[in-house]
This record gives structure tokens, C-alpha cells and sequence, in this order.
């Protein structure tokens, strides 16, 4: 019998998908478990679902925005009274 | 130009460039925008004091984040809340919840590769992030919003990679859950005709 996609067991592969979606496997074990979720007919649905579900979090993480354009120049000056008080008491 | 001079030079381009990610983080820790900017402030002005510890070329999000954590959870002690916050953590055992892909195995015979997701407003998403325990809405804000490694955000949070990875893993299951359910009510998806409960463990693995 030929051995499974990437040696791993679709158990395996399926616990470690997050992972391997996080980009934190070490090289040879993401090599194998890519293998695996890529070409495994069982798993690949799997993997298209947690990468659907990963790219929604991602789109709505994007839409959050940044701070509101006056807090920077508030901050900047807050930082600039510090720095002021900072002089002061060294000279 | 003085040392003030130049620290100040350095912690303008080094650490005021991630004002968006810190504020950010304030919103989603405080849920509050006029509190998110007080925090955020506060935050650079702490950092800024202690701008001599940070090591240079290690990495700044990660250091501004802990800084804001620390004076978040602080605030809200000094304003009482601090059972408030432990009754609130310690809600939802995480041990209670499951690693496994609950949601998928419920909706694969009706969408088998989560087409569904893409129709999920922003909105929902992050409502229900903010709905999340504390101890995985900290590890999914701080994986999936912000995208810091595991490594940076045991830092931050003060716990072992270990921990991280159960409180991501599951945090995002618990997510999955209500999204599911969002998904099923708004007829994204079409209701589970087998009349199967959603958190029922089953189909081979």
C-alpha cells in the first residue's frame, strides 16, 4: 500500500492545519503537512474551509481601520511635553 | 543634538508608526473607542518613559502591546472591576472546549469546502470575536486580527507557547460556532436539515 500524502495520517495532517495555516510548523513538517491537505481528497475540503474561515477574519481585521487622525498629532504632542520636562531636569 | 533629542528621534520613527495597531488593540481590549484613544496615548507616553529598555531591532508591536495590556487591566482594576473580569474569565472552561472542527463536520454535507464564509459581514465577525471568553478573544485578536506569531503573543500574554496554541486553536472553533449559527439565522447557510445538534461530536475523522 502506498504510504499517505506527505507520510502523515490525515489525523496527523488535520491537527496540525492551524499551524500550518500560521506559518509556524517547522520547514519539513509544513512541507509534509501541505502535501497532505493539498493533494488528500478527504482533507482538502477541510483546508478549504479553515482557509475560508482564516481569509474572512483576515478581511474583517482589515476593515477595523487605524486611529483616528488627531490622536497621532494629540500623541506627538503629549511626547514632545515629556521630552521637554526630560531637558529640563538634565541640564 | 541631545540624548532626549535623539531618543525622542528614534521613538518618533521607531514606535509612533504603530499608533493604528495599538490603538486597535486598545479598541478591541477596551470595546470602547473614546477609551481606546485614552489607552492608546497613555500606552506611547509609558513607552516613551521607558523607551531605554526596549532593545532595539526586537520587535516594537509586540513590546507597545504588552505595555497597553498591562495599563488596560490596570485601569479596570482601579475602577473596581477586577471580580468583574475574573467572573468573566473563568465562564467558559477551556478545557470544555472543543480542537476539533465541530462546524465543519455539521456543515460539509450542505457546503463541504465553507463557501459560506465569504458571505459573513465584517461586522458579524467582529462582534463575535468581541463576544469571545477574555482568555481566547485576547489569543484571536492577537493571532488572527493582529497576526503575531505564537511566540510573540505567550510575551505579550505572559503564558507558554503551548497555552497560546489551545487558546488560538479553540478560541477560533469557538468563533466557528457563532458564525455558524449567524450564518444559519441570517440563511447563509441553509439550516441543518438532519436535525443534528451542531455540537455533537461525530463523523469519522
Amino acid at each position: 500500500m502506498a504510504p499517505p500524502p506527505g507520510n502523515l495520517t490525515c489525523a496527523e495532517a488535520a491537527e496540525r492545519v492551524f499551524e500550518w495555516l500560521d506559518g509556524e510548523l517547522e520547514e519539513e513538517m509544513a512541507t509534509r503537512v501541505g502535501t497532505h491537505l493539498e493533494t488528500c481528497a478527504h482533507c482538502y475540503p477541510m483546508l478549504r474551509f479553515e482557509q475560508g474561515f482564516r481569509e474572512a477574519v483576515t478581511r474583517a481585521a482589515g476593515g477595523i481601520g487605524g486611529a483616528p487622525s488627531e490622536l497621532e498629532s494629540r500623541i506627538l504632542k503629549a511626547l514632545d511635553a515629556e521630552g521637554e520636562v526630560g531637558s529640563t531636569g538634565s541640564t | 543634538m541631545s540624548n532626549e533629542q535623539i531618543s525622542t528621534a528614534s521613538f518618533t520613527q521607531e514606535a509612533v508608526p504603530e499608533l493604528d495597531a495599538v490603538y486597535r488593540y486598545a479598541l478591541r481590549l477596551s470595546g470602547a473607542p473614546d477609551e481606546a484613544e485614552d489607552l492608546a496615548q497613555e500606552t506611547f507616553l509609558r513607552a516613551f518613559r521607558s523607551w531605554d529598555s526596549y532593545t532595539p531591532g526586537t520587535r516594537i508591536r509586540g513590546w507597545l502591546f504588552t505595555i497597553c495590556r498591562n495599563l488596560f487591566f490596570r485601569s479596570r482594576e482601579r475602577a473596581g472591576r477586577r471580580e468583574e473580569i475574573m467572573a468573566e474569565a473563568t465562564e467558559e472552561d477551556p478545557r470544555q472546549v472543543s480542537r476539533e472542527a465541530v462546524v465543519f463536520m455539521a456543515s460539509r454535507d450542505r457546503d463541504p469546502e465553507g463557501a459560506f464564509w465569504d458571505q459573513v459581514i465584517d461586522a458579524e465577525i467582529l462582534r463575535a470575536v468581541d463576544g469571545l471568553p477574555p482568555e481566547f478573544r485576547e489569543a484571536v485578536v492577537l493571532s488572527d486580527l493582529e497576526g503575531l506569531p505564537y511566540g510573540e503573543i505567550g510575551q505579550i500574554l505572559g503564558v507558554p507557547v503551548g497555552t497560546v496554541k489551545s487558546r488560538v486553536f479553540r478560541g477560533r472553533r469557538l468563533l466557528q460556532e457563532q458564525l455558524y449559527d449567524y450564518a444559519v439565522e441570517a440563511g447563509i447557510l441553509s439550516a441543518d436539515s438532519t436535525g443534528m445538534r451542531r455540537r455533537a461530536r461525530g463523523g469519522e475523522r
